[in-house]
């Protein structure tokens, strides 16, 4: 029999407010241990939780990314567990009454063809200590940092609706993307602002039924969320095909060895409706004011690079990919570079450069202006593609302009006449039977003649006026 | 003799600010926060713990001037009326007042039996930050004292916004504040008053015959008597059971013995080992019961919860309706007149004494108690009396009314 998967996700998103969810203290949980710490986060007996507008507002704005229905209702839960990372016996969080429901991120299927997954809601919830187990001494201790206690989260519950680790993965991607967008989330598996739990189920192909699921934690990048559902897949398969049951349970994934492990069985505790937490009504009017400071996302603006700036279809879709890059090529464009020109050099040089570099678009001291400067340079024909690789390599160390660089160092492309006509002379004379072979009808050796004369120019001469002279020479 | 009514003294109780509370001793309960004071809630949960700073209205009556005075002794989180001092405490003249929280009527109830004025405040009037309670949404910090005046002037000077509290209600403190301004307005307008239909159905032959006859004698000086049918009256003492005790299951969750209170000595294997042996240690009887029955409808039963939950909106609508009509409902404060101090062995126990006083803390309406001619360690003979929400200020200026109707006086 043939089986097919039935995957959801439950991903946590850590907004990047000032302050925790429900007190004054600031949401940087990577500080000093228990340096962010107040009498509220800690719950000390009298201490009460008031929510931040700021996270209520962060948290809105991730849901309208998502394409989700805001409700005007909602309220936070406790959701009872006894452990030390969260020494009041519960978790704020919204079981009954999510501040939003539906929703759905689009991604495109291993065919290329575009899929909407859709979302079952979207909630607020704090974060609960972290806890840090040493077990080298004699006695184990384990150490408790409250920094990470009441920082808003906000949970991604998708519907079972995703059949492959490939699907998983891109909705990952997606709604990495569109929350990134907002600016109100970090979104990195590997620094941990964003956690992925995956339910796993199996079935015979092409049935409906929803089987006894198993969640997988503990995966730190969007490979690993892949892998491990490739893993669990193929385990339940195995388990069931030797007619072993397939129990509730939660299984950690080892990125080391590749297998998920069990952990211990799924616990669900009670959620009781948090008496100190007042209800959250949300006017339309706020909502409006929401919807209104959203930024332009992705798919508007991929529309809109096509319409206004010519792109095409896949080079919009880059530009638009990242809120930052988005922003980095408009300004380009705004300078006065020719936009699909701009694109093309983004692209190909400058992201491949970034990355060599090891710096991001947020860090980098090549700014719009200087980038939109050689570029300019490049259509005016004051250098040419190579130098301009040159020139931008060195805008890495230093602050310099285009054309300060390009004086400093020598790039001018020589485009007089004379000058390469004396270059070109040289090189024929040099390559004898490189010549012949053209005159011979090898018109490929051509190639090899400008290489020469552009070695000779040390990479300055306008490679096209060099062909056309060799061809005049040669004619 | 100090040494029996108060748990705590305050070394110094001069504040040195002049204001409306200035020479005014008030008390409290050690589940009120007053910085550096030990604050044990009388739970060896919380034994040895200090509040880091004042309750917001500890912090305001300071500023209008009160003197605290020291701790009145009390029961394990205030679970019940055994052990209680702060009735003594007014009796003798030792405190102008003493604040007490209020969850199912304790403050009023301890008034009643002590022979004194016992008010609870508006849900929302008054910020909860810094007492430390088991059940939020019930929960006001109650004031005794037998000077109707000395009540206006703290519930005054304590009530008001604070960013502190989310529960606070903007629209009703505002209102509250206005009409503290015109308490006078009260003095003689026509009053109605309603009695709520079958209030008495469970009370003792004597006492019912008592209210009664209180209820005559309001008639007879001019006031109108109406009756009122609140449909789900009955059900409020279970419904309070079921969320007081879910509510108090999830606060008692922080007593977890790791940073403050009572530790096991016991080896233990496991953390977990820890938290169980130490808090079996730490809770009393009632108090463990009261969680038990908690955790019993979160775990078990949670469709009950959710019932308590619809009928208590219900109690809220219908007693917001009821007093659209009339100035404020009269109920006796017991329904029968073995209330004493003695400890409550039972959550069916401790409800018996407050079957008729948790009302108030359902639907969050301000709710006094008026003594009649005392008698020892009964609250018989009181009056219980319940505003519209945020009608604090006019409840306490009719409750001068009634009492001189109640005691004879007029």
């Amino acid at each position: 029999m043939k089986h097919e998967a039935v995957i959801g996700l439950e991903i946590h998103i850590q907004l990047n407010s000032a302050t925790k969810m429900f007190c004054d203290c600031a949401n940087r949980p990577g500080n000093d241990p228990n340096t962010n710490i107040c009498p509220v986060c800690l719950w000390m007996p009298g201490a009460l939780p008031v929510l931040s507008r700021e996270v209520l507002e962060k948290a809105t704005m991730t849901c309208l990314a998502l394409n989700c229905d805001i409700q005007s209702e909602s309220a936070f839960d406790q959701k009872v567990y006894y452990y030390p990372d969260l020494p009041k016996g519960f978790q704020l969080s919204q079981a009954h009454k999510p501040l939003a429901r539906h929703g759905w991120v689009e991604i495109q299927d291993e065919e290329g063809n575009p899929k909407k997954l859709r979302l079952h809601h979207v909630h607020m919830e704090e974060d609960v200590a972290r806890l840090v187990h040493e077990t080298e001494g004699r006695v184990p201790i384990s150490l408790v940092d409250f920094n990470r206690a009441g920082t808003p989260l906000v949970e991604v519950v998708t519907e079972p609706e995703m059949r492959t680790p490939y699907d998983a993965m891109e909705f990952l991607k997606a709604i990495r993307n569109q929350v990134r967008y907002t600016g109100c989330a970090e979104c990195s598996m590997e620094s941990g602002t964003m956690r992925c739990d995956a339910n796993i189920s199996i079935r015979p192909a092409g049935t409906d039924q929803l089987n006894t699921k198993v969640e997988i934690k503990n995966m730190n990048s969007v490979h690993h969320v892949g892998d491990a559902i490739a893993y669990e897949i193929k385990r339940q398969i195995k388990s069931v095909k030797n007619n072993e049951p397939i129990v509730l349970h939660t299984r950690l994934w080892d990125p080391e060895k590749h297998v998920t492990t069990a952990m211990r069985a799924k616990f669900e505790g009670p959620c009781i409706p948090d008496p100190s937490v007042p209800t959250i009504a949300l006017t339309k009017t706020w909502l409006k004011e929401m919807k209104s400071s959203l930024p332009e996302m992705p798919d508007q603006k991929v529309k809109r690079f096509v319409k206004d700036y010519s792109l095409i279809h896949d080079e919009a879709v880059l530009m638009g990919s990242e809120r930052k890059l988005s922003e980095f090529f408009e300004s380009v464009v705004k300078l006065g570079v020719q936009a699909r020109m701009a694109a093309g050099w983004i692209a190909t040089q400058f992201l491949p450069a970034l990355k060599k570099h090891g710096e991001s678009l947020k860090d980098t001291r090549i700014t719009p202006e200087r980038f939109a400067g050689l570029i300019k340079m490049v259509e005016k024909g004051d250098i040419n593609s190579n130098s301009a690789k040159s020139v931008l390599e060195k805008f890495f160390n230093t602050d310099g302009t285009a054309e300060q660089i390009v004086e400093q160092f020598g790039f001018r492309q020589v485009s007089d006449t004379d000058e390469l006509e004396k270059i070109v002379g040289k090189i024929l004379s040099d390559n004898v039977s490189a010549v012949e072979n053209y005159k011979n009808g090898n018109k490929k050796s051509i190639g090899f003649l400008v290489g020469q004369a552009m070695k000779a120019s040390r990479g300055k001469a306008n490679p096209k006026l060099v062909q056309q002279i060799i061809k005049n020479q040669l004619a | 003799m100090e040494s029996k009514i108060f748990n705590y003294l305050s070394i110094s109780t001069q504040p040195g600010i002049k204001g409306p509370m200035t020479g005014t001793d008030v008390a409290v309960e050690s589940n009120i926060s007053v910085a550096d004071w030990p604050t044990d809630a009388y739970s060896p949960a919380l034994e040895n713990y200090s509040a880091l700073e004042d309750a917001t209205l500890v912090q305001r009556l300071r500023n209008a001037g009160a003197a605290l005075k020291g701790q009145t002794y009390m029961g394990e989180f205030g679970l019940g009326l055994n052990n209680d001092t702060c009735g003594e405490a007014i009796k003798r003249g030792l405190s102008h007042a003493v604040l007490k929280i209020d969850t199912t009527g304790e403050a009023r109830m301890a008034a009643a039996i002590s022979g004194c004025f016992g008010f609870k405040p508006s849900y929302g009037l008054i910020s909860r930050f810094g007492l430390i309670g088991l059940v939020p949404s019930m929960e006001s910090c109650g004031i005794l004292s037998s000077s109707l005046e000395t009540i206006s002037k703290a519930v005054f000077s304590m009530a008001g916004g604070d960013d502190t509290d989310p529960s606070m209600n903007q629209s009703g403190i505002d209102r509250a504040v206005e009409e503290f301004q015109h308490q006078d307005k009260f003095h003689d307008r026509p009053l109605t008053v309603g009695v709520v239909k079958d209030c008495c159905k469970a009370m003792d032959l004597n006492e019912s015959k008592g209210f009664e006859q209180a209820v005559a004698r309001l008639g007879k000086a001019g006031i109108q008597v109406k009756q009122i049918d609140i449909k789900d009256f009955a059900l409020a003492r279970t419904v309070h059971n079921v969320i007081g005790t879910v509510e108090a299951s999830s606060s008692a969750g922080r007593f977890d013995s790791v940073r403050y209170g009572h530790r096991t000595g016991a080896s233990v294997k496991s953390w977990n080992d820890m938290y169980i042996k130490s808090r079996g240690e730490s809770f009393g009887p009632l108090v463990k019961a009261y969680l038990f029955q908690g955790g019993y409808f979160q775990y078990r039963n949670y469709n009950a919860f959710l019932d308590a939950c619809r009928v208590r909106a219900r109690l809220m609508e219908d007693m917001e309706k009821a007093l659209e009509t009339m100035d404020m409902i009269l109920l006796p404060v017991s329904e029968n007149s073995g209330v004493t101090l003695k400890k409550p062995d039972t959550v069916s126990d401790f409800y018996d004494t407050f079957s008729l006083t948790l009302i108030a803390n359902l639907t969050g309406n301000p709710s006094i108690t008026i003594p009649g001619p005392v008698r020892k360690n009964n609250a018989g003979p009181a009056l219980q009396l319940i505003g519209k929400r945020f009608g604090d200020a006019g409840l306490l200026a009719l409750a001068a009314r009634i009492f001189d109707i109640h005691t004879g006086e007029i």
